[in-house]
């Protein structure tokens, strides 16, 4: 049967004629199908970015409400305290005249002026402002080894011409980034090192703990809470920077940042 | 014959563009082999071989207007094609309708929407497929040409073979499929937008 069918060349052509037929509703009927799948998956792709960009705006002030808290609860814990004691001593030594609580005034006052200038340094570092990056990271460096905890090494070349907010951002990239190996890492030494190629200035942080890849870091930031890693997000997307992590070897844990620079 | 019109009305807003050009131009052929062949009963292949060179013509410069093509390539096909047309048309005599040449086309016809089709495809501007002219110009021709490629290729041994079944065939497939296609040209103008890549030819 088949064969008288397929002997016949105008049952050939006609065969053929609805093959391809066939073949062009497929093709019209894929090209739908396929749209409305990318279609599917770019509204996937946006809903995420906004969800992304919900939390990091989150993030950001959660950290300043958590910042505006710290210095509150510090004037008024410790500088509040402070400046009461003295108010009481100043007050006793109106009547009685004694030297001694002048002395102690003098010295709570000394106190709180120390603890003032504390909170304004946490809050925009001095050195950073007046000696620049090489200089405050140094310091960063010097102030983690004093701990005694573990030690922290410092190569730093010469540095470009940084603006204010690269600078800034760049540092509080470090110090978020000290402050996370330090809590999280179990490391012992850490080292930081800078180097520049062409137009891309890098600062480069590897300890020997336990630390961050690109993939656990882009998990971590789709989290909730990582307040300090959405920061740095936040901070890299500021300076136009870019951030890797990566793993060396077993005991050796590298973070890179490379921003642009004009020459 | 009269499914030419249905574009022709709806896209009457559009009557500037080349789509709505295109269908004129098929209306009008088509109204004129018509009475060639039933009224004045003289030769009608002379005009259909015209038509088929004309409608070529049009359909390359409506693919140039959305398909990102080389220039060169345009060129050489449009030129080539229509060169190789004409000789075969003259060679075999423009008394005889030159149904390799209609093959032909519609394999370019093939050829140009599945290009276009996959233009849009990689194209981040199309979001909803229906609401873009194009598309739905790619669909008609690909419909039209893959329907009607193998009947105009193997016309003179279907006629040899059957001839009442080439007429059935002619009459319950190019015809179904000629108005399908107007009616996708009707879709395709009603999507028509003054501005940006909505814009038929």
């Amino acid at each position: 049967m088949l064969r008288t069918v397929l002997d016949n060349p105008v049952n050939l052509i006609i065969l053929g004629i609805v093959a391809m037929l066939a073949l062009a509703m497929g093709i019209v009927f894929f090209v739908v199908l396929y749209q409305r799948r990318m279609l599917r998956h770019q509204m996937e792709l946006k809903l995420l970015n906004e969800q992304k960009q919900k939390e990091l705006l989150q993030a950001s002030i959660q950290s300043e409400e958590e910042e505006r808290m710290r210095i509150a609860s510090e004037l008024h814990d410790d500088v509040g305290a402070t400046l009461s004691s003295i108010r009481l001593f100043l007050h006793s030594a109106s009547k009685g005249k004694d030297p001694q609580l002048i002395d102690q005034s003098r010295a709570l006052l000394d106190e709180s002026i120390q603890k003032v200038r504390s909170i304004s340094h946490k809050l925009q570092p001095s050195t950073l402002h007046r000696l620049g990056l090489k200089v405050s990271l140094e310091a960063l460096a010097d102030m983690v080894t004093k701990t005694g905890m573990l030690h922290m090494s410092c190569k730093m070349g010469k540095l470009p011409e940084l603006d204010e907010t690269t600078a800034l951002a760049l540092y509080r990239i470090v110090q978020e980034l000290l402050n996370n190996i330090i809590k999280h890492s179990n490391a012992t030494d850490i080292h930081l090192e800078s180097t520049r190629d062409g137009n891309v200035f890098c600062i480069a942080l590897s300890h020997n703990g336990q630390g961050l890849t690109d993939e656990s870091f882009s998990e971590l930031i789709y989290k909730k809470g990582a307040i300090g890693l959405k920061n740095i997000v936040n901070r890299i997307e500021v300076i136009n920077a870019v951030i890797r992590f990566r793993k060396v070897s077993d005991n050796l844990f590298e973070t890179v940042i490379s921003v642009p620079v004009n020459n | 014959m009269l499914s030419p019109l249905i574009p022709l009305l709806t896209g009457y807003r559009n009557r500037r563009s080349l789509l709505w050009l295109y269908c004129f131009v098929g209306f009008v052929f088509e109204w004129f082999i018509s009475l060639a062949r039933r009224g004045l009963h003289i030769n009608y292949f002379l005009p259909s071989n015209i038509y088929l060179l004309t409608e070529f013509v049009l359909v390359c410069f409506l693919f140039r207007s959305r398909l990102i093509m080389n220039r060169y390539a345009f060129w050489t096909l449009l030129f080539g094609l229509s060169a190789l047309f004409i000789v075969h048309t003259v060679a075999k005599g423009p008394q005889e309708f030159n149904t390799s040449g209609a093959a032909l086309f519609s394999l370019s016809y093939i050829v140009l929407s599945i290009a276009g089709l996959a233009q849009i495809l990689q194209s981040k501007e199309v979001l909803f497929l229906d609401k873009y002219w194009f598309f739905w110009l790619c669909i008609a021709f690909l419909i039209y040409a893959s329907g009607n490629i193998l009947l105009f290729l193997f016309r003179l041994v279907m006629i040899k073979a059957d001839f009442q079944l080439y007429r059935i065939l002619w009459f319950y497939l190019y015809c179904p499929l000629n108005i399908a296609k107007n009616l996708f040209f009707a879709i395709a103008l009603s999507r028509y937008a003054a501005n940006g890549i909505r814009q038929p030819g």
